[in-house]
């Protein structure tokens, strides 16, 4: 599947991180393990406080002051100019060094507030070059025009736009700003924290395809901070979940999107809306509680799966999701019309919904193709929900993007005509 | 595929033909560049607001004629603001074209025991080319030559004392408030320890230690009210620092100074000029003050203050002697005042629409 073998950029190993406040300690980071190739896209999502600004900060050496680093390890692996590689640990590196050597010049980040991460009071020439004149990384006034102009026409906006200030830029020209403060450095990877949740939709796209061209062109790997997972889709390769400080499933996106493991990604993608309104329709967006889910991730181990796809799981709960079956999944609405009891998927095998008092059910196999007939294909997967009583106590349930199997052969589930079950 | 099968058969051969780079944007030549915001700074956005400000127009105005006069007047009358002439003292103002209208021609009303009566000192010594525009002092010195001069040493002990203030106000509080932790627990014990004992005692016993003068005054005023300038810097600079452009800079290699001074500050130049601004006439009082109660300026330098003290023993016998100074120093004062009030309303953001 994925060639382990390829350079790494960012190696976050067992990162621990907690935060002294007048409330006791506030662990925010436990163990989190990533891996970031070169020239490509991770993207992390999460909840809001899951952690995920604090483990880049980390890296950017610009925490809080009241933060611990309890274990772990940050390894950033660069070239100097000969071509020598080298690998350092970012969090034992002095700050001053990860300043002189490490910040702008290699990795370099872009802000989730388009307005909040420009100086209001210089010019967007001026902070555009900021990094150069860190670094000095021009020999005369002239170069460092030229630079800017040069950045200024990549990211899509016109030398000119140098002399003004950036409020008179809109949302989407100030965040191009903010990408070609990060770009203009030139580094090998660029730590994009939530940086078009502040924009709206079509600006967003803006910006995400403009991140894409410019990776083509520069091989930049991005870190991609987010919780937009319709966006993550479209520009990750990688996807990390990380959930109250934990790293809950990493995998490449496919991996993610087609077979969701673990309870907390499932009630993500569940999340996501879909522009198909008969599918929208039944969409059940799967609630995930991490107190009441059973599910305790401080006994769990990263478990591997296939490829790339870990999870964090205990042996037994892993042992306890649906059984694998090569060829297809379930990934898409079943309406179910009536109370179920027993019933078939028009297209490949067999299913028999056995239904509890509460009105939620299980969808078994029915036996011989669709897995084994002793456990159920998705636990609790007709959760009740009505969606639309209809006379005669018709029940309309819906079941989606859970990672039910379809039996060999079977195919993708991914419309609602597809997958009819019929109630008895 | 549904839209080519909706074609007619005919067509399909041409669309299939097609290629992406049969497909151009029409009537789009190059970038369109807006003209409207051009170049239109900050600082141009400030000037327009001040300048549509009349008061504090005409603040500034005033606050330029008295600083001039303060530069050119003593040289202007030919006497010096210390020689004494024993034989002219006590005259009220006279000034040459005004004195034919019957104001200002060395008259003054004298109360006596038996009434109030005119008299005019010029007259009774026969100076018939001699004339003091402001009137002579109880020494015989020229008011006029004086007032500018007192207000010439006035107006240094406030600005010098005040951008000093700001000078160190302003790092105290931008170091205190960036670093924060322990650092800003130090540095604002020391500011409320300094803040706790009076002025006036501090600015007593130093005044009586050393001796007093021009330095001395500006010591005195500086050490305590920097720690206003300060308490607003740091504010702002807390206020600030947790902004992402602050963060960014970081990430880009920047260092504690160049965020300090370079990001943050330009930020709040605005409200440290303002307050500034108004340190000035706070100055200017507190330098009065302190002339007025005799730990100010030593003779036979003055101050607006050392002046006004001084009118202030024969104000009821020459009561034109007190009137000079006091007028300068209140449009000193007011005039700053509505000049920082001015540019406060200049500076401030919510009045600006983003
Ligand atoms: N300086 C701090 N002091 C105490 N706790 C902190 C501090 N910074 C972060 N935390 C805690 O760490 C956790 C993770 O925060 P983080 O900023 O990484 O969230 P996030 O995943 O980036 O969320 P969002 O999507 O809202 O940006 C939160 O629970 C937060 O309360
Ligand atoms: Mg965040």
């Amino acid at each position: 599947m994925e060639n382990t073998n390829r350079e790494h950029v960012l190696s976050i190993r067992d990162l621990s991180i907690t935060f002294k406040t007048g409330a006791g300690p506030v662990n925010a980071i436990r163990g989190v393990n990533i891996d970031l190739y070169k020239g490509e896209t991770l993207a992390v999502v999460g909840e809001s406080g899951s952690g995920k600004s604090v483990t880049f900060k980390a890296a950017m050496g610009i925490l809080a002051s009241n933060s611990i680093v309890n274990s772990g390890s940050i390894t950033y692996t660069y070239h100097h100019n000969d071509g020598t590689p080298a690998t350092v640990d970012l969090l034992k590196m002095k700050t001053k060094d990860i300043r002189r050597h490490i910040n702008g010049k290699r990795i370099a980040m872009i802000f989730q507030d388009p307005m909040a991460c420009l100086n209001p009071r210089k010019k967007v020439g001026e902070i555009i070059a900021q990094g150069l004149d860190i670094h000095h990384l021009y020999k005369n006034r002239a170069e460092r025009q030229q630079k800017v102009a040069d950045i200024l026409r990549k990211v899509g906006l016109a030398p000119e736009h140098a002399d003004r200030y950036p409020h008179q830029f809109s949302g989407g020209q100030r965040q191009r700003v903010g990408i070609a403060r990060a770009l203009i450095m030139d580094p090998k990877l660029i730590i994009a924290d939530e940086c078009i949740s502040a924009l709206d939709v079509s600006i967003q796209a803006q910006v995400v395809n403009l991140m894409k061209d410019l990776q083509d062109e520069t091989g930049t790997a991005y870190l991609f901070i987010a919780h937009d997972l319709s966006m993550v889709k479209y520009i990750s390769d990688r996807i990390g979940v990380l959930h109250l400080g934990h790293l809950v499933e990493t995998g490449t996106t496919e991996e993610i999107f087609n077979n969701p493991v673990h309870p907390y990604t499932q009630s993500l993608l569940s999340a996501i809306p879909q522009p198909a309104p008969r599918t929208e329709r039944g969409r059940l967006a799967k609630t995930y509680d991490y107190k009441q889910a059973g599910v305790d991730y401080h006994v769990g181990k990263r478990q591997h799966l296939e490829g790339t796809h870990y999870v964090l799981a205990t042996d037994e709960e892993l042992a306890q999701r649906p059984s694998a079956l090569p060829g297809g999944r379930l990934y898409g609405t079943l309406v179910l019309y009536g109370r179920p009891k027993r019933g078939t998927i028009c297209t490949g095998g067999t299913f028999h919904v056995q239904s509890s008092d509460s009105g939620g059910g299980r969808l078994w196999p029915d036996g011989g193709r669709g897995g084994t007939a002793d456990r159920p294909v998705r636990d609790h997967c007709l959760s009740g929900r009505r969606v639309q009583r209809q006379p005669g106590h018709r029940q309309m349930c819906g079941l989606r993007g859970l990672p039910g199997r379809v039996p060999a052969g079977g195919g993708c589930l991914r419309q609602q005509q597809d997958a009819s079950l019929l109630g008895g | 595929m549904s839209h080519i099968e909706s074609i007619p058969a005919g067509s399909q051969a041409r669309i299939a033909d097609l290629r992406p780079e049969d497909f151009q944007l029409r009537g789009v030549s190059g970038q369109h560049l807006d003209s409207n915001f051009a170049s239109q700074g900050y600082w141009h956005d400030v000037l327009h607001r001040f300048l549509s400000n009349k008061g504090a127009v005409v603040a500034l105005i005033l606050i330029v004629l008295i600083v001039a006069m303060a530069l050119a007047g003593p040289g202007m009358s030919g006497r010096d603001y210390s020689s004494q002439t024993l034989s002219e003292k006590n005259l009220a103002p006279r000034i040459p074209v005004l004195e034919d209208l019957g104001i200002f021609n060395g008259d003054e009303a004298m109360t006596t025991t038996t009434g109030t009566r005119v008299v005019n000192g010029y007259e009774d010594k026969e100076l018939t080319d001699t004339y003091y525009w402001f009137g002579s002092d109880t020494l015989g010195r020229d008011i006029w030559t004086r007032v500018w001069e007192g207000a010439r040493v006035s107006l240094g002990i406030a600005i010098v004392s005040a951008a000093i203030n700001m000078t160190l106000g302003m790092c105290y509080g931008l170091i205190s408030g960036y670093f924060g932790g322990w650092v800003d627990t130090i540095m604002q014990r020391i500011v409320e320890i300094n803040n706790g004992i009076p002025r006036l005692v501090v600015v007593t016993l130093l005044l009586l230690v050393v001796k007093p003068g021009f330095t001395t005054i500006v010591l005195a005023l500086v050490i305590t009210e920097w720690i206003n300038m300060s308490r607003i810097a740091r504010a702002e600079m807390l206020k600030l620092k947790e902004q992402e452009f602050v963060l960014a800079s970081r990430t880009l290699g920047a260092g504690s100074f160049s965020i300090i001074f370079k990001e943050v500050l330009p930020n709040i130049i605005g409200q440290i000029i303002t307050q500034l601004m108004f340190s000035i006439p706070t100055a200017i009082f507190t330098e009065a003050f302190l002339s007025f109660v005799g730990l100010g300026i030593p003779v036979p330098q003055c101050s607006l203050g050392s002046l006004i003290n001084e009118a202030f023993n024969s104000f009821t016998t020459h009561p034109y002697q007190i009137v000079p100074p006091i007028v300068v120093m209140s449009l000193l004062m007011l005039c700053f005042n509505m000049l920082a009030d001015g540019l406060r309303e200049a500076f401030d953001p919510k009045l600006k629409e983003m």
